[in-house]
């Protein structure tokens, strides 16, 4: 395969373009206590929640830049280059002929609206840092799911936020956590009453279209007991030659025998930071599980966690991260269990290709008073390429001996054999290798609705494409 | 002379010139180096301040040398101060056991070229340069080419002496089997040690290494082992800490050479509020190597293992083959295992594998053995044994191997359960 075709890869990004920027209100670059202050008035918040960004910012300011991770990457960032906070419109739409021409095309070209008519339940779509669109099925409604912005689920639903908002992931948490808690804007909140089945998928949208653009939102879903629901988000944003930031926060509480399955299939842009903080909190019965696909960004780091409080309560991470040339996926899983009879499973497929890094970060811990857990870890790698790069940090803390706890990891390169097995059948080097790919992440793939799991295949094909040789 | 923190810096009018100097260069590093830069993740599981802080109160002891002799089945290496006599053990053998101060021209020249062998994928940390700068136990070990060094040679340390530097220089196609034993002193006063380990093993050279302790409850045993491994160098170490408060190692393989092989064993057997906290790197930067990794351990009363394992490939190096794997036994409810089997791959044609686990006895085990007769503990201890032979059937024939189990079987018997 010729090298012209490996430059030229990047340019078949489909969700490269950008719009003209044209907005209400666009906040100056930088991070100040008055930027803080102007998000806060925008949005006409409460004091507490305004108190409460102050807190953070300080403690944004005092905590050091991770000493861990890709330091070279991390040292590049400059927070004082970013927009931390731009609105797009004046008022939410309800119907997409409320939203601005000029957005609305945007998701019309990522096919939106298309699928939400098809297989949603409900969706929203933020676009820079406000929710843009949202709308809900009827019949939901009148089960009393609550499914807003996370801007509008604070002013309508002011008492159910204060309790929980940061509460599974406080400000102090984390460098990013302090900043998302500053600055957060948009996101999700979801509230599923007791017994209630979300059956089919609820969906965020998030798109970056502004250069030098800090995203941040903050999702918070809570899902009482008994209910059920199925979340998905998807990310994109414009190639810039600068550098973008998305850093959100999202807190997921699964109440006793509840359910919450979180699937993220993120596909930024080769120039956004993608530092996010992902936490889950299962009481008693409740499973939750964390979906996570990794195609795009510069730099992701990313570690959905799950706590499992409640006795009997299941943990599952499946994920899978695909780095390509200039990009370094950091992701991972942990799962800590606090209670009996707890259980989790990890399954982490990374592939590497043309210099790409793919690391695998992990966390098993089992404390004393968790009896008779069952931990089961499994990571995979793929390198496509002598230059590409995969690591493995697995670390597992077991403080309770009735604990079962597995772990297992294999790294290796496309079988030779195996690709000469395919061309002899007529398939092309960049065909087989595909098909490789694919069968090697099917696991992940088919935890996905279908429309997702063709979209996925289709998306690793098109990276495939002249990864070979 | 040079002060820091308290800490003396003693030059040794009784040392050479060239050694004079280095010490003097490890000094100027160490007191440019910071707690802060520390690397948490190494020492995460155990606080290093306190360490430390013991270390500096001992860092001056007065200066030992090793001595040479021989028995029937071994050839043993014991130190003594510095103030006594050389020792005057007439070497027909092509082996050659000296202290640092002591070495001709030509060998000073060697040792330092050993020394300054760069510490890749590891910054040398506090403690490492604390040693160079003020062992005051040194043993230089040097085995001619091609010569094959039958009998074991023993090297009989004791913990009071705190801080020593052991240099290893096996030169072509030459064989040694070496054993680092150490044990507590009759009148302990100093509880923490600091052992630094360099070996250079060149080209087609075959080294089996290994460590074991019975120091008494309080000690605090820090070691740092380097192994170099030129062309088909082959390298067997084993690691068998028994005693101790806490007994940290930290075991770096490079290699230099094509077709180079290291297997690393180890085996932990805790209890009461013992600590064993392993961590190793396995540098590949050249193809066709091999690493294996093999841990078993097994914790209980209030006890805790980590173990922490690092292999590095490196671009260019394909047709690397490297194994790792942890297994760990609970045997009570306060006891702690941590176990991190890392990978960081560079290169797409290699061979690489690692597996963990971590879990208590069968119940339905321990039932089968009490039918037959046995008391429940004579089962757990025989299904610890069990636990532990994979690891001893990898270990070569011979004293070494009989010493290691015999430590093991009355490990076993001790500890009660």
């Amino acid at each position: 395969m010729s090298k012209l075709k490996v430059m030229d890869l990047r340019k078949d990004y489909k969700y490269g373009f950008h719009d003209p920027e044209d907005y209400v209100y666009k906040s100056e670059k930088g991070l100040s206590e008055d930027v803080v202050r102007q998000i806060s008035a925008q949005k006409d918040e409460p004091d507490w929640m305004l108190q409460q960004r102050l807190r953070a910012l300080k403690i944004f300011r005092e905590k050091p830049m991770p000493k861990w991770g890709n330091q070279d990457l991390l040292g590049q960032m400059d927070f004082d280059d970013i927009y931390y906070y731009i609105r797009p419109m004046e008022k939410q739409g309800k119907s997409w002929d409320e939203v601005p021409e000029n957005i609305k095309k945007t998701f019309d070209r990522l096919g939106i609206p298309e699928a939400e008519r098809k297989f949603l339940a409900g969706v929203t779509a933020q676009y820079e840092s406000e929710v843009v669109y949202h709308s809900m099925r009827e019949d939901l409604v009148e089960q009393g799911v609550i499914f807003l912005d996370m801007d509008s689920g604070l002013r309508e639903h002011e008492e159910m936020v204060k309790k929980y908002f940061g509460s599974v992931i406080p400000a102090r948490d984390n460098k990013f956590s302090a900043l998302n808690t500053a600055v957060w804007s948009g996101g999700s909140f979801i509230y599923i009453p007791k017994g209630v089945n979300v059956e089919i998928p609820l969906q965020a949208y998030f798109r970056i279209n502004a250069q030098n653009m800090g995203q941040f939102e903050r999702t918070l879903i809570i899902a009482d007991e008994g209910s059920s629901v199925h979340y998905i988000e998807g990310c994109t944003a414009p190639t810039y030659s600068s550098d973008s930031l998305h850093s959100a926060v999202v807190e997921l509480i699964a109440m006793p025998t509840a359910r919450i399955r979180y699937t993220t299939i993120q596909n930024w842009s080769n120039n956004v930071y993608n530092l996010v903080t992902k936490r889950a909190v299962a009481h008693a019965n409740a499973t939750v599980e964390w979906i996570d696909g990794n195609l795009g960004s510069k730099l992701t780091m990313k570690y959905p966690s799950i706590y499992l409080m409640g006795e009997g309560a299941h943990g599952e991470v499946l994920s899978i991260a695909m780095a390509g040339k200039g990009q370094h996926q950091d992701a991972g899983a942990k799962v800590i269990h606090s209670a009996p009879n707890t259980s989790s499973q990890i399954v982490s497929k990374s592939i590497s290709k043309q210099g790409g890094r793919g690391t695998y970060r992990g966390l098993v811990k089992v404390d004393p008073e968790a009896r008779d857990a069952r931990v089961n870890v499994k990571c995979d790698a793929l390198i496509i390429g002598d230059a590409s790069r995969s690591d493995t940090y697995p670390a597992m803390e077991i403080n309770n001996k009735t604990a079962k706890v597995e772990h297992e990891a294999t790294v290796s390169k496309v079988e030779a054999e195996q690709l000469f097995y395919l061309q002899s059948r007529g398939l092309t080097e960049d065909e087989a290798t595909t098909m490789i790919v694919n069968g090697f992440i099917a696991p992940f793939t088919k935890e996905l609705p279908m429309e997702y799991a063709v979209e996925l295949n289709r998306l690793i094909a098109l990276e495939m494409e002249g990864s070979v040789g | 002379m040079a002060q820091i923190d308290n800490i003396q810096f003693n030059i040794r009018s009784s040392e050479p010139e060239w050694l004079t100097k280095f010490r003097k260069k490890s000094w100027d590093l160490f007191s440019k180096q910071k707690w802060a830069d520390l690397d948490l993740e190494e020492w995460r599981y155990v606080e290093p301040q306190s360490l430390y802080e013991n270390m500096k109160t001992s860092a001056n002891g007065h200066l030992r040398r090793p001595h040479l002799s021989k028995n029937e089945h071994a050839l043993l290496v014991t130190h003594a101060n510095e103030s006594e006599e050389k020792a005057t053990f007439s070497n027909e053998l092509p082996i050659q056991v000296s202290t640092l101060g002591d070495l001709n021209e030509t060998d000073a020249k060697d040792v330092l070229s050993i020394l300054n062998l760069p510490l890749t994928h590891h910054r040398q940390d506090v403690f490492g340069s604390l040693n160079l700068a003020c062992f005051n136990q040194s043993t230089y070990i040097s085995i001619e080419e091609g010569a094959c060094i039958d009998a074991p040679l023993i090297l009989d340390q004791i913990v009071s002496s705190p801080i020593s530097l052991l240099v290893v220089h096996l030169k072509e196609r030459s064989n040694l089997n070496l054993v680092e034993r150490w044990s507590s002193g009759a009148s302990d006063s100093n509880n923490i040690h600091h052992a630094r380990v360099i070996c250079l093993l060149e080209t087609g050279s075959k080294l089996s290494f290994m460590s074991t302790q019975n120091v008494n409850e309080e000690s605090q045993l820090l070691s740092h082992h380097h192994f170099f491994l030129h062309k088909d160098a082959q390298l067997e170490a084993t690691y068998l800490p028994l005693g101790g408060a806490l007994s940290r190692q930290e075991q770096l393989v490079t290699f230099l050479g094509e077709g180079a092989h290291a297997k690393t064993n180890g085996l932990v057997f805790g209890h009461k509020k013992q600590v064993f906290d392993f961590h190793s790197v396995q540098h590949h930067d050249v193809p066709r190597c091999e690493s294996d990794l093999f841990f078993r351990n097994v914790v209980t009363d209030q006890s805790k293992s980590i173990f922490v394992g690092n292999v590095a490939i490196r671009e260019g190096a394909s047709g690397t083959v490297a194994n790792q794997a942890n297994k760990n036994l609970l045997l009570s409810a306060e006891a702690e295992a941590v176990t991190t089997p890392k990978l960081e791959i560079d290169t797409e044609d290699v061979v690489c594998g690692h597996g963990a686990t971590v879990a208590t006895l069968s119940e339905t085990e321990i039932f089968y053995l009490q039918s037959r007769g046995l008391t429940r503990e004579q089962a757990i201890k025989m299904i610890v044994g069990g636990f532990f032979s994979p690891i001893l059937e990898r270990l070569p024939a011979g004293l070494v191997r009989d010493e290691v189990l015999e430590s093991v079987e009355q490990r076993i018997q001790e500890v009660s359960l």
